[in-house]
């Protein structure tokens, strides 16, 4: 499973119908054990909006197995009041179909973005959002509304992502970002290959982005991952061409029940945690006023 | 993991040898959460009077009802053991995933040791693959070790053995004297659970935890209606304190309006000097309709409290900042595990007040 878009996991327009249909269709749903991911963010949609001139989205609800789903917007705004509508495909299927009816008399705009700030994800099943309910509450999806960011996935499913990233890299004409957040290390990925392409990843990511967070979360039975990573890229970090993000302590006593479902992967709030610590790395390297 | 046609199948990959297996239906001492008290363990824990109540409401709560009432929210198997290793093999009534929960908290079968301190620690979590309801699985734990295992939210278990090494002891773990009266909650589908990532992280089993006291989860989806006759099944229970989760799921605010105070005065009349924390709307997206949901649920606080009553009001709104609204729930309320935690934290700060 890869997620290499160059768009958002987003689509968003505004309106001030009072109610609207939302037809979709997901395909290409990946079949097996995934007891970390909810049904929605597997197969469904995920509808926030946001009343038109404010920074705050607001969760509407998910759905699936539906295929039309019928949202009354006169519970949230007041008539002829213009809200924006942001809408999420599943995270382990494909949106095959999206399709808004809206009554006649009403209006409606598909919401071209052009953010001032752009953010590439590069990483593994935690950047995937495997461990999410809802694709809302993927990190990256909140770096992406919180901070009105364009941000770009190169995401991958599986152990050895670091592979999967450097050939992206190397074989594909990856986004030029402002800033670019690489997922460093993994429970499972082989110590050979972050010793063989993290630091050349790294690398070609400062090629195409300004500024570079590498981040981890590795519990304690994993801690000498980290002592291979950190040796691993110890120049660039040396010379400042790589923030990194410690996100270790979710596995520890004080957050480990909150934050994470056992010693592999994180949960809803560890992805809430992910945010809120690439938020304040993001601000430090790039003086944004976020 | 194994997947099973007959909870009765021989397990091909997890060795039985030397292995005894318990009936938990035939030790009711080793669960906790229950209403009924018989030789057999009984999940549901609504009365007859309470599902006919339902039935006549229609079609819709009727089958809410018949299908949740055994719903093993806020049910955990606690026991302490000199064995190794626990085999676990469970019936599951559903096979299938609800929309916005993962099966971890819907189907999840959470595993905590209990240290010395009474401190709980998160071992193991377990769940059968979709599609499947009868399954099999083996851990490994420390010898001598407290076990408290907390069962699914969403889903109701028809049989479940659990093997442990042939020769071991095992023994009730009772929790200490002065937390053995249940805390009592009743609400909505939030608080039995959903959607929290695991099956431990509904905020009353946050409670249980922290507080190392027992409870009772009475919440069920769609059915939380604040009848009379749920509010008398609660005011015959012994317990320590009550929890009123009583709000959204009223169909309409003149609803709302004729049932809330009257479920509270009927269980208050029944625990005259129990303290009990009634909780706003859990409401996170500006739906305009709860705003009055919550001046009636605060009306029902004051008139207590006018009353001279042992009666304190979670404000479930004041709790979080508006710009995290969009983190705390996945939709208009049901909790992320980070919104969980602040409820079960509030609550243990006023039932400790």
């Amino acid at each position: 499973m890869h997620r290499t878009q160059v768009d958002s996991m987003a689509y968003t327009f505004e309106s001030n119908a009072q109610q609207f249909t939302v037809n979709y269709e997901v395909s290409h749903v990946v079949k097996g054990y995934f007891p970390q991911i909810g049904l929605t963010a597997r197969e469904g949609i995920c509808i926030m909006y946001r009343p038109s001139g404010e920074n705050q989205w607001f969760n509407i609800d998910c759905y699936t197995i539906i295929s039309s789903v019928n949202v009354n917007m006169n519970n949230f705004v007041e008539k002829d009041e213009v809200y924006e509508i942001m809408i999420y495909g599943p995270i382990i299927g494909k949106l095959s179909k999206l399709e808004i009816e809206f009554p006649d008399e009403s209006y409606a705009k598909i919401i071209n973005w052009i953010p001032d700030k752009s953010i590439c994800v590069a990483g593994g099943s935690n950047s995937f959002g495997v461990g999410c309910t809802t694709t809302g509450l993927m990190f990256s999806n909140i770096l992406e509304r919180k901070l009105g960011a364009q941000v770009y996935h190169i995401t991958y499913n599986h152990k050895n992502y670091l592979e999967s990233i450097h050939n992206y890299y190397k074989n594909s004409n990856p986004p030029v970002c402002d800033v670019g957040i690489l997922e460093l290390d993994h429970y499972s990925q082989n110590e050979s290959i972050v010793e063989n392409l993290l630091p050349e990843v790294i690398s070609l990511m400062n090629q195409r982005c300004k500024y570079l967070i590498g981040w981890y979360s590795l519990a304690n039975v994993k801690s000498y991952k980290k002592i291979i990573a950190n040796n691993t890229i110890h120049d660039f970090i040396y010379n400042n061409e790589i923030e990194i993000v410690d996100l270790s302590y979710l596995y520890d006593e004080k957050y480990r029940e909150m934050c994470t479902y056992n010693n592999y992967y994180i949960n809803d709030t560890g992805n809430i945690m992910v945010y809120k610590e690439l938020k304040d790395g993001i601000r430090r390297i790039t003086k944004w006023k976020i | 993991m194994e997947n099973l046609v007959s909870i009765k199948d021989p397990l091909k990959t997890i060795n039985e040898n030397n292995i005894q297996y318990l009936n938990i239906f035939n030790h009711p001492s080793l669960v906790y959460g229950n209403t009924v008290k018989s030789d057999k363990v009984d999940f549901c824990k609504y009365n007859q009077e309470i599902q006919d109540e339902m039935k006549a409401c229609g079609e819709y709560l009727d089958n809410a009802m018949q299908y949740h009432k055994a719903s093993t929210c806020g049910n955990r198997i606690r026991f302490k053991s000199t064995s190794r290793r626990l085999v676990f093999k469970v019936e599951l009534k559903r096979a299938y995933n609800y929309k916005n929960m993962v099966s971890w908290n819907s189907s999840g079968i959470e595993i905590f040791l209990i240290d010395t301190d009474g401190k709980y620690h998160n071992y193991s979590i377990i769940a059968p693959k979709e599609g499947y309801s009868i399954f099999a699985e083996q851990i490994n734990i420390p010898p001598n070790s407290s076990v408290c295992i907390f069962l699914p939210n969403y889903n109701s278990i028809l049989d479940m053995y659990i093997g442990f090494e042939r020769g071991s002891r095992i023994k009730q773990l009772p929790y200490p004297k002065k937390n053995r009266k249940p805390i009592l909650f009743y609400g909505n589908s939030t608080t039995q659970g959903a959607s929290a990532t695991k099956s431990g992280n509904s905020f009353p089993n946050i409670v249980s935890r922290k507080l190392n006291h027992d409870i009772i989860n009475l919440s069920m989806i769609t059915c939380c209606r604040g009848t009379q006759k749920t509010a008398e099944m609660i005011g015959d229970i012994d317990c320590e304190a009550i929890v009123i989760d009583y709000s959204r799921y009223a169909p309409n605010l003149e609803y709302l309006k004729n049932t809330h105070e009257a479920f509270y005065k009927k269980i208050r009349e029944k625990h005259p000097d129990k303290k009990i924390i009634i909780m706003t709307t859990a409401c996170f997206n500006n739906w305009k309709t709860y705003d009055a949901y919550d001046d009636v649920i605060i009306q029902t606080y004051e008139n207590a409290v006018a009353n001279g009553e042992n009666t304190l009001l979670l404000n479930q709104k004041a709790l979080f900042n508006r710009k995290d609204y969009d983190l705390i729930a996945i939709d208009i309320g049901h909790y992320t595990d980070y919104g969980m935690f602040k409820i079960a934290e509030k609550i243990c700060e006023l039932l400790n007040s």
